[in-house]
C-alpha cells in the first residue's frame, strides 16, 4: 500500500518574520498496535527586518498520528517526507505544507465467510430430481437456477422484532411464505430470531 | 489567549467594563484597571533588563504567574499634539538606543545576507511596477489611477534607482568591517504605543530585541511618515544616539524604497493607495535628499 499523506499547519512566531533563511523538516515516529505516532520537527533561523543583524533560531514540533487498518505488515512499514514548502504568512507566521510518503506491503486476505452471503445449494440434474412435495416451487426454484448460472444471489437478514408476523414480513419484503419457508424453519419463531430473506430480481 | 485564565481574573476583578482593543484587554473595576495580555516571552526578564540601563519608561508588571497571560498595571493616557508626542517618542527611543548599545563582531557574509535581501526587495518591486505600467499603457483612455500611476511612474522609479546605487556604495564600505553596532530595539515602534502620564512610556515590548537601531528608525518613518516632519524627529535623534554614515546609508536606502500595495478594490480605492505610494516617495525623497547633497557638494 502506497499512500501520500498531506499536512498542513500555520506556525505562530510571536515577532515579526522578514525572511526564513534556514529550515529543515525531520520525522521521527513509532509504530504502536494500531497506529504510529510521531513528531515532525521544524527548525531553522529567521529575521525578523531585512536589516537585521540578528539571525534568530526557531524551533516547532507538531505531533501526528495515523491510524493503521488490519492487513498492514506493520513490520515493514515506511514513512518518509516526500514534499515541503512554507508560506510566510501575515509577516509572522509561516504556513508549512508536508507531505509524508506512507509504504507499506498489505498482508494476503485470509478465507473468511461472510455472513451476509450465503452461495446458491448445486444444483441436481433435472433427470435426478427427488420427489417432492411442492412441484410448482421447485419448476420456480429450477428457473432461478439456470438464469443465475454461476451468479451469487444476494439475501436480507431480517431480526425478528416483538409484534413482526410472518405475513407482515412478507408484505415488507414483497416476498411470501413458501419462499421464506425455504430458507428458514417457520414453525417456532420468536422475537430476536434471525430469518434469511431472498433478494427478488427487478 | 488563555480564556480560562481571563475567566478567572474577571472572577477575581470583577470589572464593570471590559475592553478590547487589538491584543489587549482592558479590566476596568472598583480595585484598579488593568490590561491583561498573551504571554509570549518573559517580560520579567527583560524590564530587569532595561531597570539595570535606566530605562524605566515601560508598562508595569502586575502578575506574570498565570498560564498564557500577563497583567499590566493601566496607563491613563494624557493628550497631546500628535508633533509632540513624536519628539518625546524620538527622545525615548534614542535614549533606549544609546544607553543599551554594544558591538557585536560580524564577517563579510552578514553584510551579504542584507545586502542580497534588499537587493532582492529592490528587483521585486522593480518587476512589480515594470508590470503594472504596461497594465496601465495598455489602457486607451487609462482610469484615474492608472493616470496617476503613468504620470509619476518616473519618480518610483527613480526612488528604486537610488536605493540601488546606495546599496552598492555601502556594500562596498562595510564588507570590510569587523562589528556592528547592536542595542535594544523595540521593534514596534509608533505613536499609539507612547503614552504620557506621569512619565513616558512605551507600550508592547513583546517583540523587543537586540538588533540594529536603524530598524527602529525605519519602522517608525514607515508607520508615521504622514502624521510627523521626520526631518525634524531625525535631528533630535542623532543628537541623542549618533549614527555612523554606514547606519545612516542604511535607513535612507531603506526608506527609500516603498510598500508595494495590491492593485485591487473598486477604482477610488485603487486610487487613494495609488496615491499614498507617491506622496511617500515625494515625501521620503524631501527628507533624504538634503543628507546626501550635503555629501555631494563636500565631495566636490
Amino acid at each position: 500500500m502506497n499512500n501520500i499523506i498531506p499536512f498542513t499547519k500555520e506556525l505562530d512566531f510571536h515577532t515579526k518574520v522578514n525572511e526564513i533563511l534556514s529550515i529543515s523538516l525531520e520525522r521521527e515516529y513509532k509504530i504502536e498496535n494500531d497506529s504510529i505516532n510521531g513528531n515532525l520537527l521544524i527548525t531553522g533561523d529567521y529575521k525578523t527586518h531585512e536589516v537585521s543583524a540578528n539571525e534568530i533560531p526557531f524551533s516547532f514540533k507538531i505531533p501526528f498520528t495515523i491510524e493503521l487498518t488490519d492487513n498492514i505488515d506493520k513490520e515493514a512499514i515506511s514513512l518518509e517526507i516526500n514534499d515541503f514548502s512554507y508560506d510566510i504568512k501575515d509577516d509572522s507566521k509561516i504556513v508549512v505544507h508536508i507531505e509524508l510518503s506512507f509504504n507499506a506491503p498489505t498482508l494476503p486476505k485470509e478465507e473468511r465467510i461472510d455472513v451476509d452471503f450465503i452461495p446458491v445449494p448445486e444444483e441436481e440434474p433435472i433427470e435426478e430430481k427427488e420427489e417432492i412435495p411442492h412441484k410448482e416451487e421447485i419448476t420456480h426454484k429450477e428457473e432461478i437456477s439456470i438464469q443465475k448460472d454461476e451468479e451469487f444471489v444476494s439475501y436480507e437478514v431480517h431480526t425478528i422484532k416483538n409484534d413482526e408476523t410472518i405475513d407482515l414480513i412478507c408484505s415488507i419484503y414483497n416476498t411470501d411464505k413458501s419462499e421464506l419457508a425455504e430458507y428458514n424453519d417457520l414453525t417456532n419463531i420468536t422475537p430476536g430470531m434471525k430469518i434469511i430473506i431472498p433478494a427478488k430480481d427487478e | 489567549m488563555n480564556n480560562r485564565s481571563i475567566e478567572i481574573i474577571k472572577s477575581i476583578y470583577k470589572p464593570y467594563r471590559y475592553t478590547i482593543l487589538k491584543n489587549a484587554h482592558i479590566l476596568e473595576s472598583t480595585s484598579g484597571n488593568i490590561v491583561i495580555k498573551e504571554k509570549k516571552r518573559n517580560m520579567k526578564e527583560l524590564y530587569n533588563y532595561l531597570s539595570s540601563k535606566g530605562i524605566t519608561n515601560y508598562p508595569q508588571l502586575i502578575d506574570d504567574s498565570r498560564e498564557g497571560i500577563d497583567l499590566y498595571k493601566y496607563i491613563e493616557d494624557i493628550p497631546m499634539p500628535n508633533e509632540e508626542k513624536a519628539l518625546e517618542l524620538t527622545r525615548l527611543i534614542a535614549s533606549l538606543h544609546s544607553r543599551t548599545t554594544y558591538y557585536k563582531q560580524v564577517t563579510e557574509d552578514d553584510y551579504k545576507k542584507i545586502y542580497e535581501i534588499i537587493k532582492e526587495h529592490i528587483n521585486y518591486l522593480k518587476y512589480f511596477l515594470n508590470y503594472h505600467y504596461e497594465e496601465c499603457f495598455k489602457e486607451i483612455y487609462p482610469s484615474p489611477s492608472s493616470s496617476c500611476f503613468l504620470n509619476n511612474f518616473y519618480k518610483a522609479s527613480a526612488a528604486l534607482n537610488f536605493s540601488e546605487d546606495k546599496l552598492e556604495s555601502w556594500y562596498n564600505k562595510v564588507k570590510d568591517k569587523t562589528s556592528e553596532r547592536l542595542c535594544q530595539i523595540h521593534h514596534h515602534v509608533s505613536l499609539e504605543h507612547f503614552f504620557h502620564s506621569d512619565k513616558d512610556y512605551l507600550l508592547s515590548w513583546e517583540e523587543s530585541t537586540k538588533d540594529s537601531p536603524v530598524i527602529d528608525m525605519i519602522e517608525f518613518y514607515k508607520r508615521e511618515c504622514f502624521s510627523c516632519d521626520f526631518s525634524i524627529l531625525l535631528k533630535e535623534y542623532f543628537s541623542i544616539c549618533p549614527w555612523s554614515p554606514e547606519e545612516k546609508d542604511l535607513f535612507f536606502i531603506c526608506i527609500s524604497i516603498p510598500d508595494e500595495f495590491a492593485w485591487k478594490g473598486s477604482e477610488f480605492t485603487i486610487v487613494l493607495k495609488v496615491e499614498k505610494f507617491f506622496d511617500y516617495i515625494f515625501k521620503t525623497e524631501t527628507l533624504t535628499r538634503p543628507y546626501y547633497t550635503i555629501d555631494e557638494k563636500e565631495k566636490n
